[in-house]
């Protein structure tokens, strides 16, 4: 049976455990500031559609203008405009239709005025074959962004440039006009704000 | 004077859960018979002393420490965090495990004072957590998914499951010969609380697209189960635990065989068992696919304020649709996981006069030395763990256990444990990670055990 000698021996020994046990050099604290910087890529707007199916109106004559709009609300939701430092949209367009044209991109807030606004020229095509263009627009400062993060709604404009040899387009002009775009954000996520 | 059966020892929990290397295998300890029913019977009979008789407590998280993650220097908090994300994979995990024993007992049913046949019963309460790190879905909330173009990100890696539960149970061991033992355990477990999410599967993909960029392909199937939390609010009572309700039956099996009178083997297999959930059950499921590619907002028709609204509002649907939530009260089953151990134990070195005098048990070695292995079965896989011992009696009421453990996380995993007795009272210490104990900040788990038991012993 363990008598007093040996409680005695014992005792220094859980001393000895429970003093020298313990966390140190370590901050908890340090959590509640925690910043990652997460990049997302998401595509965006995109269209495919023949030159007779939008450059003609009903009666089937050249329209110089065409225009589309398409709400879109993830740009004033409350994750980007809290944390969205930088974002770059790009654009590629394909053209196989022998006609250039303009597209006049605007970003419009909820009363419909315009944030921001940019055109991309494309060029007419030789032979119906494509025609690339590529364009990117970066949205970095102040005032880009909170441009960005005010807009509600993308409209797309296209104008026709003038006709190089006179002919119009109709219902049986050949060619397509494709539009691919994709938005890369750049987040500043701090969990202290 | 009564020679009093001795307890314990040490128990070096180690790592990540229920594993009680020390205590399994020490007659000394009535303890030892909840993790091998067949184990050697020392005592006449025992008590537990109510809520003090086995206390053990343990977290661990596989990967990495508290210091790598929260270390006091000037490295910013999301650089530690991205640090440890990338050191981490799917298979590490969080785990926590927490036992009290309310009520134990025990006593020979023999009349002649032998110890053949022997009972044993008791009911304590367990938690039980392990939360698997979902590697995929950290790095894409980390990283994001632009520089992973093409990556599949797996859902199948979101696994938890967290368990609260009283274990009421009555165990026979039988002596066959001076060789053999064997026993078994029945259990009935009351769930107080369960909440898993293991058979989740789903990805999400994003990949270069035809129409578009990128095709973001979104295929979820999640379920959350959760039995005895609806209704719970913090303000409830402990009490409010006990409406759960839900019931589940298991049974431990074992055996120690004397290969000589020094070298022994024992097994045992703990919680082989089911809980059914059928009162107070409230399940999440989401279980939705959708490709998404972008907006198109070319038609014939042009802008009208409608048709802009329109081509987002259908978005918006699409993917309010694909995280909808479900709920069901559908009943399900959980397993407990499954414990196997196993050792194979030397002892040697007979009483010296120095030391004790007082030795009269049947072996009568100073000394013990051994190689245990433990299982224990998991949402994920079978964790294993290799233990060596050493065993001493010191003085006849005082035995240290030292060990040394190594499993896929740690390899320098040192415990010590102690038994005392003083007149019929047993007290144990364990406690594990001692080379970290100086900072347990650096540990990547920690463990103690403490209990105390009144035991009789003729002899």
């Amino acid at each position: 049976m363990l008598n007093y000698r040996h409680l005695k021996l014992i005792k220094p020994l859980f001393l000895l455990l429970l003093t020298v046990s313990c966390v140190k050099d370590v901050d908890f604290d340090q959590a509640r500031n925690l910043t990652i910087n997460p990049v997302l890529e998401a595509s965006i707007v995109y269209f495919n559609a023949p030159a007779n199916t939008f450059f003609v109106n009903d009666d089937g004559e050249e329209l110089p203008e065409a225009q589309d709009a398409t709400v879109i609300k993830v740009f004033n939701s409350d994750f980007l405009v809290d944390n969205l430092i930088r974002a770059v949209f790009t654009f590629k367009i394909a053209n196989s239709v022998k006609r250039g044209f303009q597209t006049r991109i605007d970003f419009l807030n909820t009363e419909d005025e315009v944030q921001h606004t940019f055109t991309v020229n494309t060029a007419a095509s030789i032979n119906n074959e494509d025609v690339i263009t590529d364009h990117i627009e970066v949205f970095e400062g102040d005032e880009a962004l909170t441009a960005l993060k005010t807009t509600n709604k993308m409209v797309f404009t296209a104008i026709l440039s003038p006709s190089p040899d006179g002919s119009v387009i109709n219902q049986n002009t050949i060619g397509r006009v494709e539009l691919k775009s994709k938005a890369t954000f750049f987040l500043n996520i701090n969990t202290d704000e | 004077m009564r020679k009093l059966s001795l307890l314990l020892l040490l128990i070096t929990c180690f790592s990540f859960s229920q594993n009680k290397q020390v205590l399994y295998g020490l007659p000394e300890s009535p303890q030892s018979l909840l993790i091998n029913p067949g184990g050697k019977i020392e005592n006449d009979w025992y008590f537990g002393i109510p809520f003090l008789s086995h206390i053990h407590a343990n977290v661990g998280f596989s990967g990495v420490t508290a210091f790598d993650l929260f270390a006091d220097d000037a490295v910013p908090f999301g650089e530690k965090v991205t640090n440890v994300i990338n050191q981490l994979d799917e298979n590490d995990f969080f785990g926590a495990n927490q036992q009290i024993e309310l009520l134990s007992g025990g006593f020979a049913i023999d009349k002649n004072g032998e110890k053949e046949n022997y009972l044993s019963f008791g009911l304590y309460q367990e938690t039980d957590a392990i939360v698997y790190f979902p590697e995929d879905l950290a790095d894409l909330g980390i990283e994001g998914n632009a520089n992973n173009i093409g990556r599949v990100f797996n859902l199948n890696q979101v696994k938890a499951s967290l368990e609260s539960l009283l274990v009421f149970h009555a165990g026979y061991t039988k002596k066959v010969n001076k060789q053999l033992n064997y026993g078994v355990r029945g259990k009935v477990y009351y769930s107080l609380i369960n909440a898993s999410s293991i058979a989740n599967t789903g990805t999400f993909v994003t990949r270069e697209g035809r129409n578009n960029f990128y095709d973001h392909v979104f295929d979820l199937d999640l379920e959350l189960r959760t039995s005895g939390v609806k209704g719970l609010s913090p303000t409830d009572g402990p009490g409010a635990l006990l409406k759960g309700g839900n019931f589940g039956l298991g049974v431990d099996l074992g055996l120690t065989y004397a290969l000589t009178k020094q070298t022994t083997i024992d097994a045992s297999l703990q919680d082989i068992g089911f809980i059914r959930h059928s009162k107070d059950v409230e399940n999440y499921i989401i279980n939705n696919q959708y490709t998404f590619s972008g907006i198109n907002p070319l038609f014939p028709d042009v802008s009208t304020a409608e048709t802009a609204e329109a081509y987002w509002d259908e978005i918006e649907d699409n993917f309010d649709e694909l995280i909808e939530l479900r709920k069901t009260d559908n009943s399900y089953t959980t397993f407990r996981p499954v414990k196997f151990n196993a050792a194979l134990r030397y002892a040697f070195g007979t009483g010296n006069s120095n030391v004790c005098d007082c030795l009269n048990n049947n072996e009568g070695y100073l000394n013990g030395i051994g190689v245990q292995l433990y299982s224990i079965s998991r949402p994920k896989n079978v964790q294993n763990a290799l233990t060596v011992y050493y065993y001493r009696k010191l003085f006849e009421a005082l035995r240290l256990k030292g060990t040394y453990t190594i499993d896929s996380y740690s390899f320098r995993n040192l415990g010590l444990g102690m038994s005392a007795h003083i007149k019929n009272i047993n007290f144990y210490l364990v406690a594990d990670n001692l080379l970290d104990f100086q900072n347990l900040a650096k540990a990547k788990s920690a463990s103690v055990q403490l209990g105390f038991n009144y035991i009789y012993n003729q002899k």
